[in-house]
């Protein structure tokens, strides 16, 4: 049996309005003890999804503050429980006194995630849902918030249903023909399965590949600057971290003594990697770093490559390309403002994927360009309303895993295996979506059964 | 001594003489426990009311792993079967089923033979109208006449005969099976123990008159020419083997069915009891399917003495006239007699929630239900359970630690705790699909998997045993030598391997890794390469665990995790409703089924990934005694 619990459920801090959730067997009890309607009376029948307006009480009778009251009867509400919400004044010492007051009439002090618990325990919502709520609280970003406003109305989770269901079709061919080999039933081809195995597993390759874009969103991307000294990379992070307000922030709470910057670039975060390596002195005992540049370039999602316009290449220059290729990056040339020595089309075509933009970091030109540049490679073509990015880590782990499974499957029917073969990686494959979704598939397998073919000679 | 009317004291009492009564009658006496057999007519012991046949997929696992268990299923089958074939042939050997057509009448006089030789079990013929309880223990049973049987132990093997109900058309008479009472006094001692019963229906076809029947315009159907015996101590077939005969309905069949709808008591709410999916009737299939217009019905021999004939495809419980008419709708039937109407039955049976794993009820220590009233359908799911009721039985008179065989162990394994753990909601039959450890639970390795334990009770011999261990023995020798010897790409290594199918080797390899590829086998690769000589045997094992090898490793894979879940046992006296975070349904789930191990909660329907990861926990820290946390101690009650 759940106890009832109660939590102020929006941030902390001074804000127009406070949201105080009670849930829970006495959510109703708890809440309507303390608030009294505008004449001073016990609300004592609230109809549920209403919202009353009144006051809050505390229980010597003390007015705290006014308030508006909604009752969410069971199982309609966020947690499934009862749940009562109080809107109150914002204000940490009025919500507390409020919060203090219905702890008071029995309720405990959720713990951090306890109402999404209890809505995924009570089923309300599945193990992708209550990861996206998580996400939600913690977006930072507004396209993460959209990702995760995407997953909690059961974007991800309808998705995978549907790949889980045509797997689950395949599988139930491969079953029937093992069990009732002898009922005179005709089943799927194997070019048949092996055809809808194959796009399954070409989406869920999509899914997996989106992991990247959507970790972006949630956590930023990696952007590592590289070049030989004096190229200008601190004059480009200075630049960057000082561009125009409207494009570029500085992210607050970063301190200058880290390794990393952290700056904004329209709706994405984006962390500098090797500032230190950056800042240092030209006269540094290692010319170009070349050991810290690839332990950069592998952690970064993007990597600035700096030369200097006005100079030609020289062999720091070619070690550096050849450290990077390979690598997603943009090809910059510094130094536009003065006259220029350099081969471009030499670096074109020992980097022809990458894009190359000129500028000045010291005067300021093409650092616009170069912050679109980068927003469109990191957040790359996809827009945020048609497209479904996989988020967490576990999830990714689990897509990749299926994904290798159904690869082993397309294997076995390739060479025609026995069924109960082709099935262990189908089964595995359903497994690790299953763990995405929150659920086990032995009876949906035979109710697919069952109601697709006539079993019985 | 006398049989069946000298004691009035026996350690294990059996209720009920069908297949899983069979067993578990056997398997007490065998264990060395003082056993009474009671059933209604010593005629009907291992009867086969419905087909005349043993095994299949899934079917024919459990009768071999009942033989590796030192049972009889398997034996008696092989002396009396007169058609035996393996199916699924085409396809690998973890899904290859034996089946055999067996002859009714030598069926049940060879397994009554058996029992009335059995030293140390009496048999007596009666009703058993009343269960003695006392402080939460069975004592004995009252039979017809009043007459009380004290006992230790009480395994209820009584088949569809709880308040059974016999429908042909819109006639319904209370039996067992046709021409038998039902045990109505016994129901009503079962309800008097506050038991929850649930209502199933099954049903089965008309017989027919070989005689009546056109047998030359029918597709043959043979057995296997090599017949493979289900006992691993059966050297041979040598019965005459018989044919059986393949038909087919056809449009006016599905119209006979549509005409008469109305005298289904089936689809005239008559039934209550819900009856399998797996094995619809004929009015089943006709409204549910409506698009397949033709339907197998297999002429299956009922014996080689008889002249009645099982049309398997065909159960129904329409009106009798109805039946004549639809039977003689298809090929070669259109002559045919009827000598005994098929039917439907419904019985009340005791949901298995209310059962341990050991097949003992929660409620009533020392009482045992195994077969049809624990919702299964089939002989040989019910002589499984016999099996593990019996030896359950035998084991607590002994005070021995009970027998629970897991899912890793066997499909009997898959089957109780499938039933324990879920219940069921239709007649319960295995499919190869609900093992999840399908591959290593294969028909050839039965032996290796349970033939230890059957010794270790008392019910396989020394001899049977040290052959089974000398087998593996082999086995693990041979594939040690086959990973050993290397074979090198040289001109005569490659002669060797384009004589058996291959036509290129790169690099080194091992004898192991040939056998691996998909178009090689064994005996080709002996010849080749030749080793030890070892048996048929040895050889087909050496081959399936080779070639399977990759594909168990995934397939455990999978079930790792759960493997771990199922080491992780739960007090039987553990506090789910002071588990904060638990919903109340979860919690009521629990309570209900009581799971003995963290893996068995995880099967129960509705119980959620994060509710095992909260008692996991939970049990982890109770286990190792970390303390401070209140959710523990909520879980210990002193909350």
């Amino acid at each position: 049996m759940n106890d009832t619990i109660a939590a102020i459920a929006t941030p902390a801090g001074e804000g127009g309005v406070s949201l105080i959730r009670i849930s829970g067997e006495r959510a109703r009890e708890c809440a309507l003890s303390l608030f009294r309607t505008p004449r001073g009376a016990r609300l004592d029948d609230p109809a549920p999804r209403k919202v009353y307006f009144g006051e809050i009480a505390d229980p010597a009778g003390e007015c705290l503050d006014q308030a508006c009251l909604t009752w969410f009867k069971a199982p309609r509400s966020y947690t499934a429980e009862d749940v009562v919400e109080i809107t109150a004044h914002g204000g940490v010492w009025v919500t507390t006194r409020i919060l203090q007051a219905i702890l008071d009439q029995g309720a405990r002090l959720a713990e951090p995630g306890e109402f999404t618990r209890r809505a995924f325990l009570n089923g309300r919502i599945d193990l992708s849902q209550a990861e996206a709520v998580a996400d939600l609280i913690a977006a930072a970003s507004d396209r993460a918030l959209h990702t995760a406003v995407s997953h909690l109305k059961g974007g991800l989770s309808h998705k995978l249903g549907g790949l889980y269901d045509r797997l689950i079709g395949v599988l139930s061919h491969l079953e029937a023909a093992i069990d009732f080999s002898e009922d005179g039933l005709t089943f799927q081809s194997a070019e048949e399965s092996l055809r809808i195995v194959r796009s399954v597993q070409k989406e869920i390759q999509t899914l997996v590949e989106s992991y990247r874009q959507g970790k972006i969103y949630r956590e930023g991307a990696r952007v590592a600057i590289a070049g030989k000294p004096n190229v200008g990379k601190s004059s480009l992070l200075n630049a960057l971290l000082q561009e125009d307000r409207a494009i570029v922030t500085p992210f607050s709470g970063t301190t200058r003594d880290t390794l990393e910057e952290r700056v904004r670039i329209h709706d994405i975060h984006i962390q500098i990697i090797d500032s230190a390596g950056i800042r240092q002195h030209p006269e540094a005992i290692e010319a170009l770093g070349i050991e810290r540049t690839r332990h950069a370039l592998e952690r970064a999602d993007l990597a600035l490559v700096l030369f200097d316009a006005s100079q030609p290449l020289d062999s720091d220059d070619r070690l550096l390309i050849d450290t990077v290729r390979g690598k997603p990056l943009i090809v910059l040339l510094n130094k536009n403002d003065l006259e220029p020595h350099i081969d471009e089309g030499e670096i074109r075509a020992q980097l022809p994927q990458a894009p190359v933009l000129s500028l000045s970091a010291q005067t300021g030109t093409g650092l616009a360009e170069l912050c679109d540049a980068i927003y469109q490679t990191v957040a790359g073509g996809t827009t945020p309303d048609t497209s479904l990015w996989i988020t967490r880590e576990r999830h990714r782990q689990h897509l990749a895993r299926a994904r290798d499974a159904l690869e082993q499957t397309c294997q076995s029917l390739e060479q025609n295996r026995s069924e109960e073969l082709v099935a262990v990686d189908l089964n595995l494959a359903l497994d690790h979506l299953g763990a995405i979704l929150g659920k086990t598939f032995a009876e949906d397998l035979l109710d697919h059964i069952f109601g697709q073919f006539c079993i019985g000679k | 001594m006398l049989k069946g009317n000298g004691m009035n004291r026996y350690d294990v009492v059996v209720i009920g003489g069908g297949h899983a009564g069979c067993e578990a009658a056997l398997a007490s006496a065998r264990m060395g426990c003082s056993t009474l057999l009671i059933t209604l007519d010593k005629d009907k012991i291992a009867l086969m009311p419905c087909n005349p046949a043993i095994g299949g997929v899934g079917k024919g696992h459990i009768v071999r792993e009942i033989d590796a268990l030192g049972g009889e299923m398997a034996k008696v089958t092989d002396r009396t079967g007169i058609q035996f074939r393996i199916l699924n042939r085409s396809k690998g050997p973890a899904v290859q089923g034996s089946r055999a057509q067996a002859d009714k009448q030598l069926y049940k006089d060879e397994m009554r033979r058996v029992l009335e030789s059995q030293a140390g079990l009496d048999i007596l013929c009666g009703e058993a109208e009343e269960l003695v309880f006392e402080a939460g223990r069975v004592r004995g049973v009252v039979i017809s006449g009043g007459r009380q049987i004290a006992a230790s132990a009480v395994v209820i093997t009584t088949g569809t005969f709880l308040n059974g109900l016999i429908h042909v058309g819109l006639k319904s008479s209370p039996a067992g099976r046709v021409g038998e009472n039902p045990a109505t006094r016994l129901s009503q001692s079962f309800l008097s123990v506050g038991f929850d019963l649930g209502r199933l229906k099954t049903g089965t076809p008309p017989r027919l008159l070989a005689g009546t029947i056109d047998f030359d315009r029918l597709e043959v159907q043979e057995g296997d020419r090599d017949p493979q015996p289900f006992s691993f101590s059966t050297e041979r077939i040598d019965r005459p083997q018989v044919p059986c005969y393949l038909t087919t309905t056809n449009e006016a069949t599905a119209q006979v069915v549509r005409d008469n709808m109305h005298l289904s008591p089936l689809y005239s709410g008559r039934i209550e009891g819900v009856g399998p999916r797996y094995c619809p009737s004929i009015e089943d299939k006709v409204v549910k399917f409506p698009d397949k217009l033709s339907h197998h019905v297999f002429l299956e021999p009922e014996g080689l003495d008889t002249d009645w004939i099982y049309p398997n495809g065909i159960s129904t419980s329409l009106a009798e006239e109805v039946q004549w008419k639809l039977v003689r709708t298809i090929p070669g039937l259109e002559r045919a007699e009827i000598v005994r109407p098929g039917y439907a039955v419904e019985y009340d049976f005791v949901p298995p929630t209310q059962l341990l794993p050991t097949l003992e009820t929660k409620k009533v220590r020392g009482l045992f239900h195994a077969g049809q009233i624990n919702g299964t359908s089939g002989y040989e799911e019910a002589a499984g359970q016999g099996m593990v009721a019996g030896i359950n039985a035998a084991l607590g008179v002994q005070k021995r630690p009970p027998l629970i065989l897991s899912r890793m162990d066997g499909y009997i394994g898959v089957l109780i705790d499938d039933l324990v753990t879920k219940g069921t909601l239709e007649p319960y039959r295995m499919f190869t699909s609900r093992a999840e450890y399908r591959l290593i639970l294969r028909q050839d390795n039965a032996d290796f998997r349970l033939m230890g334990k059957g010794h270790e009770l008392g019910l396989v011999s020394r001899e049977d045993y040290e052959r089974c261990v000398e087998k593996y023995r082999q086995v693990e020798g041979e594939i040690r030598r086959l990973s050993e010897t290397r074979v090198l790409p040289n001109p005569e290594t490659l002669e060797k391997l384009r004589r058996i199918g291959i036509e290129e080797l790169r690099a080194p390899t091992t004898l192991c890794s040939l056998l691996k590829r998909p178009e090689i086998d064994y005996l080709q690769l002996y010849r080749e390469f030749n080793g030890a000589e070892v048996s048929r045997h040895v050889g087909e094992q050496v081959e399936i665990q080779v070639k399977y090898e990759g594909f168990i490793l995934r397939q455990n894979q999978m079930v790792e995790k759960q493997k771990k879940l199922e080491t992780v046992p739960i007090p039987a006296d553990f506090n789910y409703s002071g588990v904060s975070g638990l919903s109340r349904e979860v919690v009521q789930k629990l309570e209900q089924i009581r799971p003995v191990t963290l893996g068995q909660a995880s099967r129960i329907s509705g119980i959620t990934p994060s509710a095992i990861t909260l008692l996991f926990l939970l049990l982890e820290q109770r286990r190792s005694g970390g303390g401070g946390h209140k959710a523990r101690a909520a879980a210990d009650g002193n909350a």
